[in-house]
């Protein structure tokens, strides 16, 4: 009795041959797809079959006229045809369409606000240290405070005043 | 299911195999990396992959096919270019086109060159922008971007577009597998000349193009897959993990999508029927389509042996591409290469290069 059931009970009587059978089957397939392939490249690359492909044409027109005819028969009956589905998926589409292009915008917008921000900051920047250079050349570098925290304090001078009339700005409104 | 199919001898494990599929009992999940859904436009989405680790170099935009679902840069664990790319540093973000209905059928080219693609790349480097400023990093200013086949068109025309626009948002572009020399891509494009392919008869009649017709047409481009298909399930039935593979990409291959109508019409007509990204004289929205005004350098990897969209095919970006242009040939088919190790070895050396 052998342990898997479903095994098939001439399997070690033909194990001896099985590797040339194998090879047979091999070399019959490829003697069988070399012959058909050049059989089927004639067949396709001939004039007449070219012509075959013209009387797609006519069933995909036979395919379009049955569904007008159908479309034509439902409206008739005052049930809603493919075509009625069609139209109103494509003013979905188009709803969702405008809302992207609003998303785009809307993108782009802040786009532009980061890079203002970020040129605002420069230039304030830039004006600070230019103040801060300026006074230092003016006034000499200062007794009591390290140059390093004179320029914070400058700094912070300088960028809190634009802030400071930005929300007065935003408290006018 | 997988395990108890492996406990049986060859011939029984191939039928158990296929009745375990027939009857859905045997699933596949693909698409298992972690992820966060960031944007989504219309049926498209914008997925975002993060790092395993502190990021390396810039953040990757990848655009997939509009023909196929995004899971085949992610099919399997072990078997995902994504998962390689975020362990070995990437930030991705993934744009995955979603299932366009029959009410987007009139949505022109544009809309997914154009408006769709620069939202995404331009919500991916939001983004990452703010995740560098999270952790205190130099935010990125650009994507590096990666498209596959459809998606790689349609990524090397934004790509171009928004150069000549004076737009800096991409690095480089590496395009896998991608179609550019459309009259270079053999069978597909004797197929699809003015002449025989019914091309607005086909969109006026269908609407959207059928990813049934589409599929069909990619089998009939090599009528003898199909046996190849079920040979090589034969040949290595026994191998678990090559089940899990094969019953996965078939998942995928039959998960396709509809081609929105009259993108498809510009598509077809400008591409196929026109070869305008190589012969140019394409308009789309008042700007040109014209490749030789990307001024970013673009590395196109070719399948050697790829039956959509042949090495000569993709390799029309040389000569067409305004900056600097390398190639890549990677052993492999069109899909094969994705689930390989070739590709992802050659993405990560490629983003690592210019890093």
């Amino acid at each position: 009795m052998p342990s898997n059931p479903y095994a098939n009970p001439f399997a070690g009587a033909s194990t001896a041959t099985d590797g040339d059978f194998q090879k047979m089957q091999g070399d019959l397939y490829k003697t069988w797809e070399k012959s058909m392939g050049a059989w089927w490249d004639q067949v396709l690359e001939s004039p007449a079959f070219h012509e075959t492909i013209k009387t797609v044409g006519p069933m995909a027109q036979a395919r379009g006229q049955y569904r007008t005819a159908m479309d034509a028969a439902l409206r008739e009956l005052q049930l809603p045809t493919r075509d009625d589905v069609v139209r109103l998926t494509k003013i979905v589409t188009q709803v969702e369409d405008r809302l992207l292009a609003q998303e785009d915008l809307l993108l782009q917008v802040q786009d532009r606000l980061i890079s203002m921000e970020r040129e605002t900051l420069k230039a304030r920047i830039e004006a600070a240290e230019a103040r801060i250079a300026a006074q230092a050349s003016s006034q000499g570098p200062p007794v009591s405070t390290p140059p390093v925290a004179a320029a914070a304090a400058q700094l912070d001078a300088a960028t809190e005043a634009p802030a400071t009339s930005a929300s007065a700005r935003r408290g006018r409104r | 299911m997988n395990a108890e199919i492996g406990r049986l001898d060859r011939t029984t494990q191939l039928g158990a195999f296929l009745f375990a599929r027939a009857s859905g009992s045997f699933r596949v999940q693909t698409g298992q990396s972690p992820h966060a859904v960031l944007h989504r436009d219309n049926k498209a989405s914008l997925r975002y992959f993060a790092p395993v680790g502190a990021p390396v170099g810039l953040p990757v935009l990848i655009s997939m096919p509009l023909i196929n679902t995004w899971t085949i840069f992610d099919l399997l664990p072990g078997r995902s270019v994504i998962e390689r790319l975020t362990s070995a540093g990437h930030a991705v973000y993934v744009v995955d086109w979603g299932r366009p209905g029959s009410e987007d059928r009139e949505n022109p080219l544009s809309r997914y060159v154009d408006a769709t693609l620069w939202r995404m790349a331009d919500r991916a480097l939001r983004h990452a922008r703010a995740q560098a400023e999270a952790r205190g990093t130099d935010a990125p200013d650009q994507l590096d971007a990666i498209g596959y086949c459809v998606g790689g068109t349609f990524l090397a025309m934004h790509v171009a577009r928004a150069c000549a626009a004076g737009k800096a948002t991409f690095r480089r572009l590496c395009t896998v597998a991608t179609p550019v020399d459309f009259h270079a891509s053999g069978r597909l494009a004797d197929w699809s000349k003015p002449a025989h392919f019914p091309l607005d008869a086909l969109v006026d009649g269908l609407g959207n193009y059928p990813k049934e017709l589409m599929r069909d047409s990619f089998r009939m481009l090599r009528p003898t897959g199909d046996a190849a298909k079920w040979q090589g399930l034969w040949s290595r039935i026994e191998d678990a993990d090559f089940r899990t593979l094969w019953a996965a990409l078939e998942d995928w291959n039959a998960d396709g999508v509809d081609f929105p109508g009259e993108a498809y019409r510009e598509y077809v007509r400008r591409c196929y029927f026109d070869n305008a990204l190589v012969a140019g004289g394409w308009t789309m929205d008042g700007a040109p389509v014209d490749l030789s005004r990307a001024t970013v350098p673009a590395h196109a990897i070719a399948a050697a042996a790829d039956h959509i969209a042949p090495a000569s095919a993709c390799f029309g970006l040389t000569g067409t591409w305004g900056g600097a242009v390398t190639t890549e040939t990677i052993r492999g088919g069109h899909v094969g290469i994705c689930v390989a190790n070739l590709l992802p070895d050659a993405l990560i050396a490629w983003l690592q290069a210019g890093s």
